[in-house]
């Protein structure tokens, strides 16, 4: 039989870590950007015909995030369905990362609705409890957006993330130490962060139910059962952090990655392989904007029923320049591409990147063309950056045009409410509410 | 099979064949050593089917016959005995019974019949050329071959037999060394092969400083003999690109430079260098040459290295290691850098046939 239950440690906050999670983010969003949506069912994601995220009312009927819109709406004929605007649910992300650093700097972007901030010794410059500091914040974040968030305050990254999911919508839930090992009874073993289905299944079959169950187990077991990982989640589990909160914002990146849905499953070839290329060039666009240059390059195109084929190739030498690459990316489309199957995204991954602070010449290559295309790659952005990204493109997007419009196709009000001055590209980078006065 | 063989004798046999054992390998046999004894010697073969190895060993062999046992545990073995006469025994279920002293080993191993067979030659082209220049040869060029897969045709040497002349070229596309050696054949057995980087690697650690090596080549496969040792290989089947192309025809400038030296202050040099930023600066001024490094939050590395020259001022940027690898093989005091200008490519000679050609870098 198992033993007595003891506490993990008997210190309530040997370090203090919170872990901010915006409550149904997009939709709250919009709900705060049009009060007039407050109380009501909303969804957003009609550009893709399915649901990116579903507000409480909309989860409350049933409606969840993956969902097809047709079926959502089967659910609720008052669904109220918006595009995405993920112009404002960045610029709401921005804020809510501003206000937390207003209380500490250490502060973790995670994704666009979800962050970490280290709180520890801050109790003497707050001159309040450590539950007191995650409680202001919280409130700031509400207050000041107009948004509902959940928080959860314990000692590791795992813990925090754990806490916040207990209680929502508007969550606030303080795990102390002295208090992790009931915390962690109640807590199911699929709930812990960096566990999957399969995880839970090798668990599960050892007899496993929850997440104490895991964190009483040896260290070494941990590390024989699920490696280093194991044995770090492990110690997160248990309070003793692990994971620190990193602040840096990223700048080297390992990928760069592109893929776009489109409105309307598509069969046409010229358009699917426009909106590869399109992808192609945006990707190439990023790279260049962070003095990178690609080794390899993988393409690969998703058919209407989610089925994904791809294709990967290593480039004689890392390049930056979008033509370099284009016979490759036909040749490799060509070998996917199927004919009659309808195709629902295209998408391309640059992975093996370096800086490009200097180049290898090659003894058989023809480095006049290299340098012409580098140019040409150079031009293309000099010229968008004065006109407008994709200003100036590749031949193939003019098939962009050739897929018949569907009523998905709205644009955010956002993108077509346009103040003085503002362009389809570029606003002013604020925030607007749609209120009359 | 029985027999009995000196310790060293066999320790030293084994080192020539067991490299060619790849540590993983999807069929067992390809792990093993084949031992095969018959009046009065034992023969030991390895293969990785690309390249097969055979040499042999000194035994007063009472029974011959033959088996496999696993070569890195039969190597160890042999290795830790303390006695220097071995005893060797296999019975005809292939247990080999090693008794050495006061040790007593009993190894399984698989049947003879399962190693695969050394390739058959019929034909093919031969050629004759004493084993320390060949093994030079393939010191000073190989270096350069390409180690990236997709690229497999430079994967390895060429040996081209070609108007009295073996030239060896191996590159990996951003430099290029060359070796030049008279050698006699008959005309009609002007060739080019492509040697792999695996096979250069085992002829380099086995090929002595003299005595004859013999060769043997068709389309697909080449064999090597010299004394004791047999080592044939599959060849690298596709198109070498055309090497002479990219060595320049005459260069602006021709730079004598002391070559331990270049080679010490360009080592210096390249500890300022990290893996984003790879290239050291050497600029040709009057009677000096500047090695400069400077990579950012790191610092940078100065070195002057004195030079015979008046011409005008050249700067050319190049990776370090590819600079120093001819530099540490060749031998002779002095070499000559043939310089003309940051695009194009620079030349690293001798007074021995031998060229080098590395492509410089762009610093931006």
């Amino acid at each position: 039989m198992a033993g007595e239950i003891k506490p993990f440690m008997l210190f309530s906050f040997p370090r203090a870590i919170l872990h901010l999670d915006g409550d149904a983010f997009f939709t709250s969003v919009e709900q705060a950007v049009y009060p007039s949506l407050r109380g009501r069912p909303v969804v957003t994601g009609k550009e893709r015909g399915i649901i990116a995220c579903a507000s409480y009312e909309a989860k409350a009927l049933g409606i969840k995030r993956g969902v097809p819109l047709w079926e959502a709406q089967r659910k609720c004929r008052d669904l109220v369905v918006l595009p995405s605007d993920y112009e404002t649910y960045s610029l709401f992300s921005k804020r809510m990362f501003e206000i937390m650093r207003r209380f500490t700097p250490t502060v973790e972007e995670h994704s666009i609705d979800e962050g970490f901030a280290e709180i520890s010794g801050l109790r003497r410059l707050h001159r309040t409890s450590y539950e007191e500091i995650a409680r202001r914040i919280k409130e700031a974040v509400q207050r000041e957006l107009g948004i509902t968030v959940s928080v959860g305050l314990s000692l590791s990254k795992s813990l925090a993330k754990l806490a916040s999911k207990y209680r929502k919508p508007d969550g606030f839930t303080v795990v102390a130490g002295k208090h992790v090992h009931l915390f962690l009874q109640r807590t199911p073993l699929e709930a812990v962060w960096g566990f999957g289905p399969n995880t839970v299944h090798l668990l599960s079959g050892q007899g496993l139910g929850t997440a104490y169950d895991f964190a009483v187990k040896p260290e070494a077991w941990a590390e024989r059962m699920l490696g280093k990982v194991g044995r770090e989640i492990r110690s997160e589990l248990r309070g003793e952090a692990v994971y620190s909160v990193t602040t840096e914002e990223k700048t080297l990146y390992a990928s760069i990655s592109k893929c776009k849905t489109f409105t309307a499953p598509s069969e046409n070839r010229d358009f699917v392989y426009g909106k590869l290329v399109r992808n192609v060039e945006s990707a190439f666009i990023k790279l260049r904007r962070y003095r990178l240059r690609a080794r390899v390059l993988a393409v690969a195109l998703r058919r209407r029923d989610y089925e994904q084929t791809g294709l990967e190739a290593r480039l004689n030498r890392p390049t930056a320049a979008t033509q370099e690459v284009m016979p490759l990316v036909k040749a490799l489309f060509d070998k996917l591409y199927v004919p009659g199957a309808s195709y629902r995204a295209t998408m391309v991954v640059l992975t093996k990147l370096q800086e490009d602070r200097e180049a290898q010449f090659d003894l058989f290559a023809d480095r006049l063309r290299i340098e012409a295309l580098s140019r040409a790659s150079r031009a293309i952005d000099e010229v968008n950056e004065q006109f407008g990204k994709h200003a100036l493109s590749l031949g193939s997007s003019l098939y962009l045009d050739r897929n018949h419009k569907t009523d998905r196709d709205g644009l955010p009000w956002r993108k077509t409410d346009l103040l003085k001055g503002e362009t389809g590209r570029q606003r002013l980078n604020i925030p607007r509410l749609s209120v009359k006065v | 099979m029985k027999l009995k063989f000196q310790k060293d004798a066999i320790i030293e046999g084994l080192q020539k064949v067991q490299s060619v054992v790849s540590p993983r390998t999807t069929l067992p046999i390809l792990s093993n050593v084949l031992f095969k004894a018959d009046q009065k010697k034992l023969w030991l073969s390895a293969t990785d089917l690309e390249v097969s190895v055979r040499t042999a060993v000194e035994a007063q062999v009472s029974k011959s016959g033959g088996t496999t046992l696993n070569a890195r545990r039969i190597f160890s073995i042999f290795r830790e005995l303390s006695g220097s006469e071995i005893e060797m025994e296999a019975d005809d279920k292939d247990v080999t019974s090693i008794t050495c002293g006061s040790s007593f080993f009993k190894c399984i191993g698989i049947s003879e019949d399962d190693f695969p067979p050394l390739p058959k030659f019929d034909g093919g082209k031969t050629y004759t050329i004493d084993q320390g220049v060949f093994r030079q040869m393939l010191e000073k060029s190989s270096y350069a071959a390409s180690n990236d897969e997709t690229r497999y045709v430079l994967n390895g040497a060429l040996l081209s037999f070609r108007g009295d002349k073996l030239t060896v070229v191996a590159t990996d596309g951003r430099r290029l060394a060359l070796v030049e050696q008279d050698v006699e054949f008959p005309k009609n057995a002007e060739a080019e092969l492509i040697l792999p980087s695996k096979t250069i690697n085992e002829l380099v650690r086995t090929l002595g400083d003299e005595g004859e090596l013999k060769i043997q080549a068709t389309d697909k496969q080449v064999a090597f003999e010299f004394g004791e040792m047999l080592v044939v290989s599959k060849l690298i089947e596709g198109t070498y690109p055309n090497f002479k192309q990219v060595i320049p025809a005459k260069s602006e400038q021709r730079i004598a430079v002391e070559r331990e030296g270049l080679l010490s202050a360009v080592r210096r040099a390249a500890l300022m260098t990290t893996d984003q930023s790879r290239s050291v600066k050497l600029t040709f001024a009057k009677n000096r040459l500047e090695i400069i490094t400077e990579t950012p939050d790191v610092g940078e590395a100065r070195e002057t290295v004195p030079v015979k020259y008046s011409g005008k001022e050249i700067s050319v940027a190049f990776n370090p290691e590819f600079l120093m690898d001819p530099l540490r093989v060749l031998e002779s005091d002095e070499i000559f850098m043939e310089i003309t200008d940051e695009l194009s490519p620079g030349v690293v000679k001798t007074d021995v046939p031998f060229i080098y050609v590395l492509m410089p870098m762009r610093v931006s």
